[in-house]
């Protein structure tokens, strides 16, 4: 209600931050970007339609009903964002082309002499791992087949392994700025913050999370899952050596990669954005990968890998931006940070400013990432939060960087975190769920949101817990 | 001419509760390289061929040979046992559950055109169905053209 009333007194008068509205029929220009905007949201939340068709929809609505220009729509889309998601979907789709992935999978249930729980825990560590350093969604897309395979040669049931993959795809891809959308957009899109602020502020907490969510799964599957001698004999002839498929070509990709992970962490106190160094990798690994081909070989390879790019992910990510830019353009992020404000009423001073701040986004994040969509809720909450952080300084309560970061870290960790609340609260639950159904086995979304809330709750918790001992 | 002329009506068919391991003798004993399957009503539910077979003997076969991210599995060492092991856990279990949906079908009315370049892109019998019950009337194979081709040379 408090907003709707500051919508109506605010009118068009809000409505000037970067373009002059010229709104179709002299309608209130905060009223149109606030309908489309609930309206996009609401249709993209429903998964009826495909998100990426809502949102460019939404954003295109926008400059058509004249919230913003064209010129302020392009400026509102974060090229940081595109460019750093597409250059590491063309590494990743040339490395995986290697087996280095099923490699590692399998490799790492030899270890544990291919017994039940050391698989599972083996398995996570690895999808962790490469979560953190690739992205989420293609780890589970070649972790998961695997998984299957050899828990079907165990003769014991998926689950538990597919439960720890999804959970621990999304705790790994909280590590670091390239791990998860969430991260990606915080890291693009504020400017303060780098690469190897993510390694030393958020990373330090996953591992504790890693550990601490392994113990439910052990108590609940763990200690049950037994398989026979000669079905772990079965997993133990598997080859590992033979998922290689493509030698130089992985010698190649992990060269590529190391320069790309020097790059993230190097390249900052030198001005290179994270989309420079993604792309630029790219570029060379597409390079090393064609340098024997003749032109048309070349172009046949080229056309591949630019297919792999997952597109309707890069639009959806146009689209959001549009929208948001429009909400931001008639001044409804201002009014949206007004509400943000108000939660900390009554707080003393910065340093409770901060805490009540941190807390409110860290567990209104988790929560909500569980709901819905986590990639258009951090990218509306992005600008909002920096309105508030200007908001706070005008009423002469300004919060220090290390102040404002303790916020960002809250909504990174909640965000990533509250993914795994339930089965639609990321791309990986989702993919991973696809391949089980399709594999025969399954996952409800009761069964998994009666385990797995419960655990993305405790894992807030230990978050909650590291941010204020750290930072609060 | 149509699909009707040249299609095959004397049908061998198996009903959708017929165990897979019977289905499997039927093919084996024709030599049949695929079978329909229909309901008690005598609608085309789907095909149940010897690719079917092949790839519930396989690890996780359905998902690895028809889609997905990794096809190819050689770092696996089956042998035969493994294979019949596989096949072991479905041979009781109706073909109802197996039967491959996604196959084309034809209408007794497709020109003969249809039919052809049906075929040619299938590389299997097609199923003729009757449009609005969806009953199995025939069957085409690329003998039954082939005999028409060669009768008239």
């Amino acid at each position: 209600m408090n907003l709707l009333l500051s919508m109506l007194q605010h009118g068009a008068g809000a409505a000037a931050t970067h373009s002059e509205p010229h709104v179709i029929f002299g309608m209130n220009p905060l009223w149109v970007a606030a309908i489309v905007f609930v309206a996009s949201y609401a249709v993209i939340m429903s998964e009826k339609y495909n998100r990426a068709m809502v949102a460019l929809l939404g954003g295109g609505l926008m400059i058509l009903l004249g919230v913003l220009d064209q010129h302020a729509a392009i400026n509102a889309i974060d090229w940081n964002t595109l460019g750093l998601l597409c250059g590491m979907m063309m590494i990743v789709a040339i490395t995986r082309r290697s087996g280095v992935f099923q490699y590692l999978a399998i490799w790492s249930a030899k270890k544990v002499k291919a017994s039940p729980w050391g698989i599972l825990v083996m398995l996570s560590l690895v999808t962790a791992i490469l979560s953190a350093l690739l992205d989420n969604v293609t780890t589970v897309l070649l972790i998961a087949p695997v998984t299957l395979l050899i828990t079907e040669e165990l003769n014991i049931k998926p689950y538990p392994f597919l439960f720890a993959e999804i959970v621990f795809s999304n705790i790994g891809g909280t590590a670091t700025l390239i791990g998860d959308p969430p991260n990606i957009l915080i890291g693009s899109l504020v400017e303060s913050i780098t690469f190897n602020d993510f390694l030393v502020h958020v990373a330090p907490v996953v591992p504790v999370v890693f550990i601490a969510t392994l113990f439910p799964i052990w108590l609940i599957w763990g200690r049950k899952l037994k398989a026979t001698d000669r079905a772990r004999e079965r997993v133990m002839r598997f080859h590992e050596a033979d998922a290689i498929k493509d030698v130089p070509l992985l010698k190649k990709s992990l060269f590529v990669l190391s320069l790309v992970l020097i790059g993230f962490v190097a390249g900052h106190p030198m001005g290179l954005e994270p989309a420079t160094v993604a792309m630029t990798g790219a570029a060379l690994l597409l390079l090393l990968d064609n340098l024997k081909n003749n032109a048309e070989e070349q172009d046949k390879s080229v056309h591949h890998t630019a297919g792999e790019v997952e597109w309707v992910t890069i639009f959806f990510f146009v689209g959001l931006f549009v929208i948001v830019g429009a909400l931001e353009n008639a001044g409804g992020l201002e009014l949206l940070a007004g509400q943000v404000l108000a939660l900390t009423e009554g707080a003393a001073d910065a340093t409770e400013v901060t805490s009540t701040l941190a807390m409110a986004v860290l567990w209104i994040s988790a929560v909500a990432s569980a709901v819905v969509d986590n990639i258009p809720f951090v990218a509306t909450m992005i600008p909002t939060l920096q309105e508030t952080f200007e908001q706070l300084k005008e009423s002469g309560v300004g919060l220090s960087y290390a102040q404002e970061h303790a916020v960002w870290w809250s909504l990174s960790l909640g965000a990533c975190l509250g993914g795994n609340g339930s089965l639609i609260g990321a791309s990986a639950n989702l993919i991973v769920a696809g391949f089980a159904e399709r594999a025969g086995h399954p996952i409800r979304f009761v069964t998994f949101l009666k385990t797995a809330f419960p655990m993305m709750l405790m894992s807030v918790a230990i978050a909650a817990v590291y941010l204020w001992l750290r930072y609060l | 001419m149509t699909c009707s002329s040249i299609m095959n009506t004397n049908l061998t068919t198996v009903s959708a509760d017929t165990k897979v391991g019977a289905t499997i003798e039927l093919l084996c004993k024709n030599h049949f390289r695929s079978v329909p399957v229909v309901s008690d009503e005598g609608r085309f539910l789907g095909q149940f061929g010897v690719h079917t077979v092949l790839e519930l003997s396989s690890p996780m076969g359905s998902l690895i040979a028809r889609e997905g991210p990794m096809t190819d599995i050689s770092f696996m060492d089956d042998n035969m046992d493994d294979l019949r092991r596989r096949l072991a856990k479905v041979w009781d279990q109706p073909v109802r559950e197996h039967v491959y949906k996604s196959v084309p079908s034809l209408h007794p009315n497709d020109s003969l055109t249809r039919t052809v370049l049906a075929l040619a892109k299938t590389q299997d019998n097609i199923a003729v169905v009757d449009p609005d019950t969806r009953i199995l009337v025939g069957i085409v194979s690329y003998w039954d053209v082939l005999d028409h081709l060669s009768d008239g040379q």
